[in-house]
């Protein structure tokens, strides 16, 4: 007998010989037994529950229904798993399934935001006759669907303006200015996603006085901010700098991995092992990224030092006897920033 | 061949410098360790590329040829290295003794003693097997302002002040920094070097061990001579206490010293100026001409590196403890959540447990009669379930996803000085105002409790005293005040305010010092708030670690010196 029950299932699931059991969070308790050990026979080994049976359905279903009409099946006695079927279901249809629950959330949620949507909830007439139940249903959708547009705005802003604010409530009870704090969000792009946001949060200690920030959640060091007393704050000014160190940062990161991957060093590890190139190591150096440490093949060991902005101050190369000069006049070509040196790489 | 000349020096012990095996404290290094880590110890040792630096007594004939050297001994000594190191393989198979496997060491193949850096090499082996065995005071490094001109240094002027506006993490170079902290080693003390990197932490670990000798050679590190008082300083030389580690976290402008924990009295002493020593040290070491630093301790001392790379350390955790750590969350399922291009809405905590109630009621349809039963039967297990949640849903907004049993990240020990005044209520505080005067000639301020100050309260004390004169909220209250015209009251409500700082000054403050014990006590507490002992929401922010201390002092409910604590 198969074997997919949720967990709140006990002993009368125990009686129809149940050996696995689906967690809510859609992972599976093999209670210690293999994928094989899964499932129990049945007298008749004809499997009625066919993978291409009931996929359209879990899109809609969640997993309790899904669950549910598992058993339901499997009570009356149809339902029936030959031990690799199990498998398979287990594969085609719960694996994927958390996947397809987000995209059933992704779908209302794209649903809700549509104009018409709107009309149909805010239109008293259509519905209001038809079910008189649906008034309450209507407000909640219409609550819902105000939350979600505001989460749109928001996300727009977000996407578009890179800083932006938004006020959060230290639940500490003796903070700072009753718990008060401007949080700063900074969305950065690296490798054409954006990262976590950064952020920077505000609070008051001093009143008419100064920000300071109890929170500073960005790896390199930030700007110059204006955080003598005796300076003006400016607190536009502060966000601006920082939001340009970080991109800044995340700038000359990128410029490291593009230069490694010019120079044929690809992440992947297979094609570590079996690349020629002259060059064997490039990393970032120090936690700023702005210093780029380069290891040859011939035990040369080099170090190409940048600015904030990318632009090529100073290199060294280390050989056997002493400083080999004529390796950087190579590798820099007459090169002013970083990424020339990368397409140098490239083109050769 | 003569034995090598022996002068004072100022140099640095080398790696190779052998210790006699029949020395104690070598004996007690190895016998510590347990078979499985001597064995793979061993094999390290007798891997080529440390061949230099640790090699084994091999015999120098072939096998064919007639010798009696060795005959009678136990452990005689092996031909190549490849038969040696087959010889250990072999004993990781077998089960066997520790006792036989530190014999073999120490009167076989390694008979004519261990080098440094063989010695450091199972310290750091049982170090990493436990852990928890050092305590990790950290520090963080502050740049020092530039003397603008030399008249000023001169006239003492802006000399040692700390630049705050800048934020430089000094780089750290392994071979320069050892080179100028040897400068700083005084020459009667002799010191061996040694770093590693631990697998899995992001810092670098440098054991420091001295020994008490003018000299680098045999003559440090030799027990066998001749008078016994020198046997007798030698193995008190080689005692753990003399043993300093030092990490430097990757990218990081702090780093952890750690702290020995052998007792006696005249060892402790010893310990602590030679740490003093390496701390002085560390900052001149770091330092180049016009870049100068200091350390400045923070008050974060833990036996869990985990915990204090992940307050300390790089990255995003390092200023968002207890609840703000929702905000630093550096995986990759939180860049897609908190990407702008999400559209769906965040989830709020614990909405997993929402749907779960769903689920129950769906599931429960069937037996319906059975639920409903139940509940109406136990109205107060319904209610004890809410308020369970409520609970639960607090501790989450107050630690975040910080805090839990299981994360490897507890601190073992908290020390709080609470130095708010006692809280008096509302009805009595009029009556106090009258009898001020009296009250305040029979109470003077109890800042100095008598008896024995324990260290962290003596300094905690020292720092509060310093600023207790300039208090910048204070300033600003009455800068407020007095800045205030359209107030109509002006003199009345000045005067209270008057009053009421008077009465903040003068009011009693009893010496209360808060130790919270335990293997993660963070995360006790929080269990506490789960649990319903304690109130989530009226808690103070520093029993959420929040601050990233150990030790505090608690002034107007915040440690003082926090960012942005306004104290």
């Amino acid at each position: 007998m198969a074997a997919i029950f949720p967990d709140r299932e006990t002993a009368s699931d125990i009686v129809y010989g149940i050996d696995a059991i689906v967690k809510r969070d859609g992972t599976i308790d093999l209670r210690q037994r293999s994928l094989d050990a899964v499932v129990g026979h049945n007298d008749e080994h004809k499997p009625i529950y066919r993978p291409s049976y009931d996929l359209s359905s879990i899109a809609v279903y969640d997993n309790l229904n899904f669950i549910n009409r598992v058993r339901e099946l499997a009570c009356s006695n149809r339902l029936n798993l030959e031990q690799k079927f199990a498998k398979d279901m287990i594969l085609t249809y719960l694996v994927p399934l958390e996947s397809l629950k987000n995209d059933v959330k992704l779908q209302a949620t794209t649903l809700m935001t549509a104009d018409s949507t709107r009309q149909i909830l805010q239109s008293k007439t259509t519905g209001h006759q038809r079910s008189g139940t649906s008034e309450a249903v209507k407000q909640r959708l219409l609550a819902q669907f105000q939350e979600q547009s505001a989460h749109k705005q928001q996300c727009l802003y977000r996407a578009c303006a890179t800083i932006t604010t938004f006020k959060v409530n230290d639940p500490d009870p003796n903070a700072v200015d009753g718990g008060n704090v401007l949080g700063l969000r900074f969305e950065i792009m690296s490798k054409a996603k954006f990262v976590r946001p950064y952020y920077v949060m505000l609070n008051r200690p001093y009143a008419n006085r100064r920000y300071a920030w109890p929170l500073n959640t960005c790896l390199p060091p930030p700007a110059k901010g204006d955080e003598d007393p005796p300076k003006k704050q400016d607190l536009s000014r502060f966000a601006r700098t920082l939001r340009r160190e970080l991109v800044r940062y995340h700038n000359r990161a990128a410029l490291i991995g593009d230069m490694k991957k010019a120079a044929g060093l690809g992440s992947k590890k297979a094609l570590g092992q079996e690349l020629d190139t002259a060059i064997v190591d490039i990393s970032a150096a120090d936690a700023e990224a702005k210093q780029i440490s380069m290891q040859w093949r011939d035990g040369r060991s080099g170090r190409l030092i940048m600015n904030d902005d990318g632009d090529i101050v100073k290199m060294v190369v280390q050989g056997d006897n002493g400083r080999d000069r004529e390796t950087v006049r190579q590798f820099l070509g007459g090169a002013v920033r970083v990424e020339d040196v990368t397409k140098r790489l490239d083109s050769h | 061949m003569a034995p090598p000349l022996s002068l004072p020096t100022t140099a640095r012990l080398p790696s190779s410098l052998r210790v006699n095996p029949s020395n104690n404290s070598i004996i007690k290094i190895l016998t510590r360790l347990s078979r499985p880590s001597l064995l793979s110890l061993v094999l390290d040792w007798l891997d080529a590329s440390n061949q230099s630096l640790c090699p084994p007594l091999l015999r120098e004939n072939s096998p064919h040829e007639e010798e009696d050297e060795f005959e009678s001994d136990i452990y005689p000594p092996a031909y190549s290295l490849s038969e040696l190191r087959e010889l250990y393989t072999d004993m990781q198979t077998r089960k066997g003794s520790r006792r036989e496997v530190v014999d073999r060491i120490l009167e076989g193949d390694w008979r004519h003693g261990l080098s440094l850096y063989q010695l450091a090499m199972a310290d750091l082996q049982y170090l990493y097997d436990h852990p928890g065995t050092l305590k990790w005071a950290c520090y963080k490094i502050q740049r020092l302002q530039t003397p603008e001109h030399e008249d000023d240094v001169d006239a003492d002027r802006s000399y040692d002040k700390i630049d705050k506006t800048t934020m430089h993490v000094p780089r750290f170079h392994p071979s320069t920094f050892l080179q100028n902290l040897q400068a700083e080693v005084l020459p009667d003390v002799k010191a061996h070097y040694n770093f590693d990197r631990p697998k899995g932490l992001p810092l670098l670990l440098l054991r420091i061990f001295v020994i008490d000798s003018p000299y680098n050679t045999d003559l440090a590190v030799s027990a066998a001579s001749g008078s016994a008082s020198l046997t007798a300083r030698t193995v008190t030389s080689f005692d753990t206490s003399r043993t300093i580690y030092v990490a430097f976290p990757d990218a990081s402008p702090h780093i952890f010293v750690s702290k020995s924990q052998s007792a006696g009295s005249t060892t402790y002493a010893e310990t602590r100026s030679l740490r003093a020593l390496v701390v002085e040290g560390i900052p001149k070491a770091l330092s180049r001409p016009r870049e100068r630093y200091t350390l400045k301790t923070v008050n974060l001392l833990t036996k869990n590196l985990d915990a204090m790379l992940s307050l300390r350390g790089s990255g995003r955790s390092n200023a968002a403890a207890g609840g703000w750590s929702v905000y630093a969350g550096d995986k990759a399922v939180d860049a897609r959540t908190h990407s702008p291009l999400n559209p769906l809405l965040p989830t709020p905590p614990l909405s997993d447990d929402a749907v779960e109630e769903d689920d129950e009621r769906v599931t429960d349809l069937g037996n319906r009669e059975t639920a409903t039963h139940k509940r109406a039967m136990d109205p107060e297990i319904a209610e004890e379930e809410k308020q369970r949640k409520r609970a639960r849903l607090v501790a989450q907004a107050r630690f975040g996803d910080n805090a839990k049993i299981d994360d490897g990240k507890g601190v073992e020990r908290v020390d709080v000085l609470i130095e708010d005044a006692f809280s008096v209520p509302a009805a009595d505080i009029e009556d106090e105002i009258d009898d001020q005067d009296a009250e305040e000639a029979r109470q003077p301020r109890p800042r100095k409790p008598k008896g024995r100050r324990s260290g962290v309260d003596a300094s905690l004390l020292q720092e509060a005293e310093k600023d207790d004169a300039d208090d910048p909220e204070q300033q600003s209250r009455d800068q407020n005040q007095e800045a205030d015209p359209s107030d109509e009251n002006l003199p009345q409500r000045q005067a209270r305010g008057e009053d009421g700082r008077d009465r903040e000054k003068w009011a009693w403050r009893p010496n209360v010092r808060l130790s919270l014990h335990g293997p993660h006590v963070f995360a006790g507490i929080r269990q506490l708030i789960e649990a319903g002992f304690i109130d989530g929401e009226r808690m103070p922010g520093w029993m959420t670690g929040e601050d990233g201390v150990t030790m505090g002092a608690v002034r107007n409910g915040r440690i003082r010196g926090f960012r942005g604590s306004g104290l």
